[in-house]
Parts: structure tokens; C-alpha cells; sequence
């Protein structure tokens, strides 16, 4: 599983979304840094939720599950079902900078795929959820 | 001897109530009530059926076992102003400066509303308060978080669209105080009214004293009953919908979860009996109280912090009974508070962090010719009165009262 340790920015300059407009993260989706002051609440979105908000949810120890807009519906629904399996863990959404697949990301996590695989999903899922709540929550669970 | 004949307005607008050893004279349209010996309900239950002084004074003389002093008696009514005149606007003698009725709620009658809060009734609203509870305490999954406020990507729209659902789910709380005050015969007032700029539904219920107590935990438990009702049904289609055997719209799914941390809020500040809500009013009619709240509060005050004499009066002129329940009562009162105080920081105070945080940010660095500068600022002003405008209004009532302008 690959993966890309990030250090916290500083989550206060990009509060606002003309904030957010200039922020650069060092990762395709984000997986950690400047985001705004509430976070999402869970679930499915049908559209592109806020790199700000996702981050957020990320900070609070969610997993965020992220797809392109190409992939198909019955790809959909596999993530549609282990976000319902997971309602106090997993946002899951269209992510349209991705070109291809799925992105799957966690508090400095992140994992792609190509196809939706919803065993790999399921053990970043369950090995990564509540790692981070404004700290690490315990030790590693994976790499 | 018979009654002046200008006391007959105001005598018949006397109700009486008994309920064991507690009895209890009022005027509803001047908020006065009265507790007295069992004699005073027949000396004027005697009068309004048309009895002179004397007749009232022998009958409540045949019950207290020794003659009674009827004229005596007529004059204490006076002294506390049971006597005062009829006031023909009930809402300028109670000076809330109040809204008008509503009359096409007002004209529900008794029978209507008693289906609502028959054997029926009573098992459906005890049977999803069950369910609550269950769901609530087995399914983590359904167990509300602050985050759920913000149902959409936007705080502002999602405060925007949550904010008339919220006005919506207070007037069916007390609405439903009313019906079933209503359902018992209590001649309730539903008003719709404000204070200050904020929204207020009211339901007078104070001639509920004229029933026997074991008849008014139904009104005293309708809104929250209605409360659990609602919280149920968001709870069982998020429920169902995370099962797959429901397909509901995402937004909804999320809305619901808005909804179940809205009801939970409401349902815990009604419940804890140290607010006064509901949960107060159920509590004090059960241990037969009648000033509870502020006995046990005084109470508290006086073991932990120095209190004033005007406190330690207002405490000695409390009855016996209330401050004996009190002497106990007042521990549960303080662990109730720091209670809310968890619940406060778990929840209220994240999400106005987060929402001051946001509206901050906007502000200072929005252009004033973006949308979201000038309604991050419209919902700034909402939450500064939301929070600021409650002890204000209230700091301002309290002056009034004191200057003897507001009742």
C-alpha cells in the first residue's frame, strides 16, 4: 500500500475558500494540511466535496473515499456499500481531479487504485479509521 | 350574608382544584395561584354555585371541623389579588406583550385532540421513545456528532435550510403541550409571539393546577412524546437505509442525521430537570413541589458560596416540603449541570467554534462583492443574537420585573 507520511500546514490559512483557492497540497487528493474550521458530515456526496472540508473529516480520524468521474455505477455502488457499512467512518465522494479509479485517504494516508477493489478498501478502512483525531490515536497499525 | 355583589365577576373566576391534602385557588387571566386548607375550595366552590358568605362559611366550617371566619377569609383572597377585578385582555394583565392566538389551532376540539393522546396515542409515543433509546444506546452508527450539522458542503446554506426546521420542530413540541392540555379539558393558549427578534411559541398552561396531579403529566410530556416521535422516524430510515432496504437521496440521509442531533439536543435540555423544561415540570409534580428550581438553587448556593440575605429570605419563604426536597434534590442538580456542561462542550461548543471560525475567515478575507462575504455576515448577526440575545432579553426582563413594569 502506498503511502506518503505528511506533516501538518497550517490549518489556518485556509479557512475561507478564497483562501483555499491558493493553498498547493503535496498530495493528489490530500491527505493532510490547511482546511476550513468545520468538517463534513459523513456519507455519500453526489458531488465534489471541498479539499478544505475533506481534510477536515481526514483530521477526525474519517477515511475519505474518493472517485473519478468516469468510474462506473456499479462501482458506485460497492463504495455506496461500504460507506454504509462504515456511517461513522467513511466520505465517500467524486473526487473530478482525479483523472482515473479510486483514491482512498486517511490522515496522512493514502492509498489509489486503478478499479474499485473493496477488499483493499475495506483493510485501509478498517486499519486506518480513528488512527488520528488531532494526533495519533495510537501506534501504527500499517505502514 | 351574601357576597358583594362586586366580587361575583371575580369569584367566578376563581378555579379550584383538589389533589389529596393539596389544594389550590387561582385566577388564570392574572397567573396568581394559591395553595389552601380544603376549606377555602368549598367556601368558594359554594360561592360560585350561588351561596352567600354565610352558607360558603358554614359549609367550609362543617369540613374544617371549626367555624370559619367568612369575611376573614374573603379578605386574605383580596390581600393576594385573587379578588382583583376581571381584565378582559388576558395578555395585558400577564403583560408578555405576547402574540395573537391562533385561532384555527384553538378550534381543535377536545375530542380531536384526545386521539391523539388516548391508549393509542400514549403506546406509539412510548414505543419510538423505546426505540430511541435502543438505537441510541446499541447502534454507534446512529449516535449523533456535531459534524452532522453540516449535512451540506456549505455551513451557511446548511444552517439556512436547518434553521426553519428548527422553528418547525418547536412550535410542534409545544403545540403538542397544547393538544394535550387540550385532551384534558385545560383551556391552553397557543401563541405565536416574539421576543426581540427571536421567534417564540408559547403554550399557557398554568390552569393545569385545577387538575389532579396524576392528569398532568400528559401535557407536561407531550412535546417531549412528539419530540422522541420525530427522532424515531429519522432514526429508523437512516437505520433502514444503512440495512439497504431503503434508498434514500444522500442530502436526505445526511439532512436525517441533521434532524436526529437537533431532537436529541432538544429531548436532553427538555429532560434534564435542573432547566426547568419538561422534564422539571414532571419531576416537581411528583414530588408534589411547588418552587423546586429555586429552592434547589438556593439550596446549592448556600452550601457552596456565600449568599446574601435577600437570598437566605427568599429561601426561608419557600415551603417546608420544598426546601426537605430540596436539602437532597440539589445534588442531583448539580450533576446535572456539569451534565450539560459535557454536552455543551461536546457539542454546542465545537460547532460554534467551527462556525465562528468559518464565518471569521470569510469576513476577513471575502471581498464584499462575493456572496458568500455577505452571508457568512447575515449568519455572523443570526449567531451573535442566538447567542448573545437570549441573556440580554432575559437581563432585561429581570429589570423590568424589579422596576414592577413586567409582571
Amino acid at each position: 500500500m502506498p503511502t506518503r507520511s505528511r506533516s501538518a500546514l497550517d490549518a489556518q490559512s485556509a479557512r475561507s475558500p478564497s483562501a483555499a483557492a491558493h493553498v498547493e497540497y503535496n498530495s493528489l487528493p490530500p491527505t493532510s494540511g490547511p482546511h476550513f474550521s468545520f468538517a463534513p458530515a459523513l456519507g455519500e456526496y453526489g458531488t465534489p466535496v471541498a479539499d478544505g472540508l475533506t481534510v477536515h473529516a481526514l483530521e477526525h480520524g474519517h477515511i475519505a473515499v474518493l472517485y473519478a468521474t468516469d468510474t462506473p455505477e456499479d462501482g458506485i455502488d460497492i463504495l455506496r456499500g461500504l460507506s454504509n457499512d462504515y456511517p461513522r467512518d467513511v466520505l465517500h465522494a467524486p473526487y473530478p481531479d482525479l483523472p482515473h479509479g479510486i483514491a482512498v485517504t486517511a490522515w496522512g494516508r493514502l492509498d489509489t487504485t486503478a478499479d474499485v477493489d473493496a477488499d483493499r478498501l475495506r483493510v485501509f478502512i478498517e486499519q486506518l479509521r480513528g488512527r488520528y483525531d488531532h494526533g495519533w490515536t495510537g501506534p501504527p497499525r500499517c505502514g | 350574608m351574601t357576597a358583594p355583589q362586586q366580587l361575583a365577576g371575580p369569584v367566578a373566576a376563581l378555579v379550584a382544584s383538589r389533589d389529596g391534602v393539596d389544594c389550590t385557588l387561582g385566577r388564570p387571566d392574572l397567573g396568581i395561584y394559591v395553595a389552601v386548607p380544603e376549606p377555602g375550595v368549598v367556601f368558594v366552590e359554594t360561592l360560585q354555585s350561588g351561596g352567600s358568605t354565610a352558607e360558603a362559611a358554614a359549609r367550609a366550617g362543617a369540613v374544617a371541623g371549626a367555624p370559619v371566619d367568612g369575611a376573614d377569609f374573603l379578605a386574605g383572597l383580596t390581600a393576594v389579588g385573587l379578588l382583583d377585578p376581571v381584565v378582559a385582555d388576558q395578555r395585558a394583565a400577564a403583560g408578555s406583550g405576547g402574540g395573537p392566538k391562533l385561532r384555527w389551532i384553538e378550534g381543535v376540539s377536545p375530542q380531536v385532540a384526545r386521539r391523539l393522546f388516548g391508549r393509542a396515542g400514549w403506546t406509539v409515543y412510548a414505543m419510538a421513545a423505546s426505540f430511541c433509546a435502543v438505537a441510541l444506546l446499541v447502534i454507534d452508527e446512529l449516535r449523533p456528532t456535531y459534524e452532522d450539522g453540516w449535512f451540506l458542503g456549505d455551513p451557511v446554506i446548511s444552517l439556512l435550510i436547518l434553521t426553519p426546521i428548527i422553528v418547525v420542530l418547536a412550535g410542534l413540541h409545544e403545540a403538542w403541550h397544547w393538544l394535550a392540555g387540550r385532551a384534558v379539558g385545560v383551556p391552553a393558549a397557543f401563541r405565536i409571539s416574539h421576543r426581540g427578534p427571536f421567534l417564540v411559541f408559547e403554550t399557557d398552561l398554568t390552569q393545569i393546577v385545577a387538575l389532579p396531579r396524576r392528569d398532568r403529566y400528559g401535557p407536561f410530556l407531550a412535546g417531549t412524546a412528539l419530540d422522541c416521535t420525530v427522532l424515531a422516524t429519522a432514526l429508523g430510515l437512516r437505520l433502514l437505509d444503512q440495512q439497504a432496504l431503503l434508498d434514500l437521496s444522500p442530502t436526505l440521509y445526511r439532512l436525517l442525521g441533521a434532524v436526529v442531533l437537533l431532537q436529541v439536543t432538544g429531548i436532553v435540555f427538555q429532560a434534564a430537570v435542573f432547566l426547568r423544561g419538561d422534564g422539571y415540570a414532571v419531576l416537581a409534580n411528583a414530588l408534589r413541589c411547588h418552587n423546586l428550581y429555586r429552592a434547589s438553587w438556593l439550596t446549592l448556593r448556600a452550601r457552596l458560596l456565600r449568599v446574601s440575605e435577600a437570598d437566605r429570605a427568599e429561601l426561608a419563604a419557600i415551603s417546608a416540603h420544598d426546601r426537605k426536597v430540596a436539602s437532597w434534590f440539589c445534588a442531583c442538580y448539580l450533576v446535572g449541570m456539569l451534565g450539560v456542561a459535557w454536552f455543551m462542550l461536546t457539542f454546542v461548543v465545537p460547532y460554534l467554534i467551527s462556525m465562528t471560525g468559518w464565518l471569521w475567515a470569510n469576513l476577513a478575507s471575502g471581498s464584499p462583492s462575493s456572496a458568500v462575504f455577505w452571508e457568512s455576515l447575515a449568519v455572523a448577526v443570526f449567531v451573535l443574537l442566538t447567542v448573545v440575545g437570549p441573556p440580554l432579553l432575559g437581563w432585561r426582563e429581570r429589570r423590568l420585573r424589579r422596576r414592577g413594569v413586567l409582571m
